[in-house]
């Protein structure tokens, strides 16, 4: 038989993919009518690509994950009309995210040697990570300036003192030397320069953000503003890592929240006293009286953030095997069932019935439930989950919108359903095309290596 | 090594019919694209002519709009472009257009469910009235059986359940359909072409879930490592002008210019264009001045016409002869060899498939003497000996009428400087000495062994088979009986593979061809594709 009868297969590189990724910063708002608001956040698929990569190109995507740091830390949107706005920029949450995702694919081919990369302070110093988180979270307006009508800085103390923690942890000498080992030889000057580069922007835009109204509803951002969506993937990744219990975690969860009460109530209680000039009697009447009229911190305690914090732990626990090994059938059914059914359950019946939509990271916990489906049941699980998960916040709704307070938005149901037949989908593919971990690293980067 | 084609069959009939279905409206694109140029010139004259276009400030704009008319004009012919990246490896492309495809699908089911859920939101005012607890439970019953469908290990409990689904989609429907009537029969104006239309509406919405379904599994299968050309057939010289005949549904016989100057070719061109007009005559989108009834015999005569047509276009590419002492073409040619007992290895299917004997009159895919007319005749001329005494020269394989005493000569000169050799698989003394040969000149290597598909069923597979082992000295594989039906033996990368299916269908004997034609590998045809 003659030779050129055979067909060629080809590769796309890493970077034919980065085109992709700068479509998937892309959002549109779009508020068809009042219960009609449709938005595509193409960007809650990043981590999903992400994951995706890391299983077929292993430790190449390094450099794709860095250059998308750079477009992390800044942000363009446009309201081109009062019902239209499109927008630029990926979130930070959802960066950490892809950034964990595609780790967790390349694991099995390659590890991070963390503990040589620490100094022995790091023990105790790494439980200021949780104040930083907390401040990150609840402090996030406390350093904010505006400059002018159209000009906004500010400071996230809890991202400086993130800064500051991991300065003060990290082992120079050994992240200097592996820095100069695999960026600063000859043949990776470029890769180098640019990895640098990223992770000064990264750094600078945990210390300070800014927003800047330029004109015609056009606006460009720099920099992390807010660390909301971060508290569920941190629990999800928590969970998922099996880095603590599950139930520790839930407890660390709630604690988490109720602090922030607590503390602005303890706050509220200070300043009524302070306020009830010298006399303690008139100060325990003013807490009274605020206690009385409801409006001491009975609207602070952030109920939807818990909610999702939770679901993203028993999502967590739910993927977990397959998270370590990259192999569905690690994945014990009923255990995954009954989390799975669980974290949609406390999803679309925990919610309040005050909020309109589930937000981004309530379409990101129905795309995580969505994937497991799909990963597990296949076909039946594209067809059947989106449908379930439908029919959950349908059911959701009914059982919690009975009221004319409800403002509750049922038109949601097309984003939810398109998101979760998306990652559903994505699903199946990595059951059905999965690349083993034992596959060879094409990059050529030997195992253990920090 | 055996190997099981079941799934890979059944993805390549689905991708056949696709084919087969867009070659019915393919030729007409170009017409489409004159027609779409010719208003847009009459357009301009007009307008030109009109003397407006002094009036207008911008005449970038119009300029700008002229420009994208011409460009969306030629907008029926992005099949090709199409067709170009489907054949393409870029199977993270296939996931993400089925992801979207779905996606969009889904987010329109949403969109049901939300108008249904945002009226219910409104109405339920108090908490645990019959209405609230209906809803509840009705919802509730539809959540625990997509559970029980999805998780559910057991095969009886999924069958429970997904006929409650089934039956509550059902009533669902019935009580819309039933909700529309109604209000139909209130309004005093409506006419029985109403009712026509609703019940045309459900029918497209069913095409469309279907179309739609259709579509994601095939991206599914895409998404993965095999070869694109494995499923959708290749095209070996990808000019402009043979993908336009692979899209049209010409046989891969006439995939060059030459074939313009053969009857043959414009009569498979016109048959089709024949077909589709006389189905539009019968759904009465083309008015052509007469009244229902000629119409409808008009309509039947095209449909009929069209048929006839594409027979006798079979019949005139059948009537050009091998000439073993003439090369006029200097590609090395393909041998098929048979036992003339069965001529042109004909594929089975029941006679009431009615649907699937059409599909095969018009893919070319009756038998594998057609198949490979379709299929390979691009890489070389196919020739064969003819039958003696046949007086009708089938489509099919070039012939050649030898004396009786020529015969062998002339099947070992072709075989010699052959590309590629076909043979049917039997145990009779001329296949017997056919099988020596192909040993004793090892061309075993270029040779695929096809199972007769008559012959599927019985033991006459395993006796070929035997046969064959015995007389090429080759190894037979020990569990062959029990791997289903054989189909067909060919050296892959990992030696003599045997491929099998549950059906013997015409597709599983097509992407044989296609996996011997296009060397393909073990593990590319041992891909998992169960759907």
């Amino acid at each position: 038989m003659q030779s050129d009868l055979s067909i060629k297969q080809s590769h796309a590189s890493t970077w034919s993919w980065f085109a992709l990724v700068l479509l998937l910063a892309f959002a549109i708002f779009w508020a068809l009518s009042d219960l009609l608001r449709l938005r595509l956040e193409l960007y809650l698929f990043i981590p999903l690509l992400t994951g995706w990569l890391a299983s077929r190109l292993g430790f190449q995507l390094v450099s794709f994950l860095s250059a998308l740091g750079a477009i992390t830390v800044f942000s363009l949107g446009e309201r081109l009309f009062p019902a239209l706005s499109i927008s630029f920029g990926i979130p930070f949450w959802i960066y950490v995210l892809a950034m964990f995702t595609a780790l967790a694919f390349v694991r099995p081919r390659w590890h991070l040697s963390l503990p040589q990369l620490f100094e022995a302070r790091w023990q105790w110093l790494r439980w200021l990570l949780l104040i930083a988180l907390w401040m990150a979270v609840f402090k996030d307006l406390d350093l904010l300036w505006k400059l002018s009508n159209t000009f906004r800085i500010g400071v996230n103390p809890g991202f400086v003192l993130l800064i500051l923690v991991l300065a003060a942890s990290i082992k120079w000498s050994v992240f200097s030397q592996w820095l100069r080992r695999e960026y600063w030889r000859r043949d990776h000057a470029l890769q180098g320069v640019l990895t640098m580069g990223v992770i000064v922007l990264l750094v600078l835009g945990l210390l300070f953000n800014f927003r800047w109204n330029v004109f015609a509803g056009l606006s460009f951002g720099f920099g992390f503003k807010s660390a909301d969506g971060l508290v569920p993937v941190i629990a999800f990744l928590l969970a998922v890592s099996a880095i603590l219990d599950w139930r520790l975690i839930l407890m660390l969860l709630v604690g988490f929240f109720a602090s922030e009460v607590a503390v602005s109530w303890l706050g509220e209680m200070f300043a009524a006293l302070s306020n009830g000039e010298t006399d303690a009697a008139d100060g325990a009447a003013a807490v009274r009286e605020a206690i009385g009229s409801g409006s001491l911190s009975r609207t602070y305690f952030n109920w939807v953030d818990l909610i999702q914090g939770i679901t993203a732990v028993l999502l967590g626990v739910a993927i977990a095997p397959f998270w370590r090994d990259q192999d569905h059938s690690s994945l014990r059914i009923n255990r995954t069932r009954l989390f799975l059914i669980l974290a949609l359950v406390v999803l679309f019946f925990g919610m309040p019935n005050y909020t309109q939509s589930i937000g981004s990271t309530g379409l990101m916990l129905v795309g995580c439930a969505a994937y497991i489906m799909g990963l597990i049941w296949q076909v039946r699980g594209i067809i059947a989950g989106p449908l379930l998960i439908q029919m959950l916040y349908l059911l959701g709704q009914i059982v919690g919108c009975i009221d004319d307070s409800c403002h509750a938005n049922a038109y949601e149901l097309v984003n939810i359903a398109f998101v979760a037949f998306v990652f559903g989908f994505f699903g199946l593919l990595s059951n059905r095309y999965q690349v083993h971990p034992s596959v060879p690293n094409e990059s050529g980067v030997k195992e253990d290596e920090p | 090594m055996i190997i099981d084609i079941s799934a890979l069959a059944k993805m390549v009939r689905r991708m056949d019919v696709s084919a087969t279905l867009k070659s019915f409206v393919v030729v007409f694109a170009v017409m489409f694209v004159l027609a779409n140029l010719v208003n847009i010139m009459n357009f301009l004259m007009n307008f030109l002519q009109s003397g407006l276009f002094g009036d207008i400030d911008s005449g970038g704009f119009v300029i700008a709009w002229v420009v994208t008319a011409i460009i969306a004009a030629f907008g029926p012919l992005a099949f090709i472009v199409w067709d170009w990246m489907a054949r393409q490896p870029w199977h993270h492309l296939a996931a993400i257009s089925g992801a979207l495809i779905g996606g969009i699908g889904f987010a329109a089911v949403g969109f049901c469910l939300g108008a249904f859920g945002a009226n219910v939101v409104v109405e339920l005012d108090t908490v645990f009235s019959f209405d609230w607890f209906f809803l509840f439970v009705v919802i509730g019953l539809v959540v625990v059986a997509l559970i029980g469908w999805m998780s559910s290990e057991s095969q009886q409990v999924r069958r429970f359940m997904g006929w409650e689904l089934i039956v509550v989609a059902a009533l669902g429907l019935g009580g819309f359909l039933y909700v529309v009537s109604l209000s139909k029969m209130e309004d005093p104006e409506s006419a029985w072409v109403d009712y026509v239309g609703l019940a045309a509406t459900v029918i497209l919405l069913v095409v469309v879930v279907w179309l739609v379904a259709r579509s994601v599994r095939h991206r599914i299968v895409l998404s993965g490592d095999r070869p694109r050309e494995l499923l959708v057939g290749s095209i070996r010289h990808k000019r402009f002008w043979a993908r336009l005949a692979f899209l049209a549904g010409l046989p891969s016989s006439l995939w060059h210019a030459r074939a313009m100057l053969t009857p043959a070719f414009w009569a498979f061109l016109l048959a089709r264009p024949l077909v589709y007009a006389g189905v539009l005559l019968l759904l009465d989108r083309i008015d052509i001045g007469f009244n229902i009834g000629v119409t409808i015999v008009l309509g039947m005569g095209a449909i009929v016409g069209g048929h006839v047509l594409f027979y006798y276009a079979k019949r005139m590419a059948a009537s050009y002869i091998w000439n073993p002492s003439q090369q006029s073409d200097p590609r090395p040619p393909i041998l098929f060899l048979r036992s003339f007992e069965d001529d042109q290895l004909r594929f089975k299917r029941p006679g009431w498939d009615l649907v699937g004997h059409w599909f095969d009159l018009w893919s070319f895919r009756r038998n594998a003497d057609e198949a490979m007319i379709d299929e390979i005749a691009q890489y070389g001329p196919v020739v064969a000996l003819g039958m003696p005494g046949e007086t009708r020269i089938p489509f099919g394989a070039l012939r050649y009428y030898s004396k009786h005493e020529d015969w062998q000569r002339i099947v070992t000169d072709t075989a010699k400087r052959a590309q590629a050799i076909v043979i049917g698989a039997g145990s009779t003394p001329g296949v017997m000495w056919e099988y020596e040969l192909l040993a004793r000149e090892q061309l075993l290597d270029r040779t695929l062994l096809l199972f007769p598909p008559a012959a599927a069923d019985s033991g006459a597979g395993i006796s070929a088979l035997a046969a064959f082992a015995e007389a090429t000295q080759s190894e037979l594989p020990h569990d062959a009986q029990e791997s289903g039906h054989l189909i067909a033996l060919l050296a892959t990368d990992t030696g003599p593979t045997l491929l099998t299916a549950q059906k013997p269908g015409t597709a599983a004997y097509v992407a044989a061809m296609r996996a011997h034609f296009q060397q393909v590998t073990a593990a590319q045809l041992a891909d998992p594709l169960v759907l």
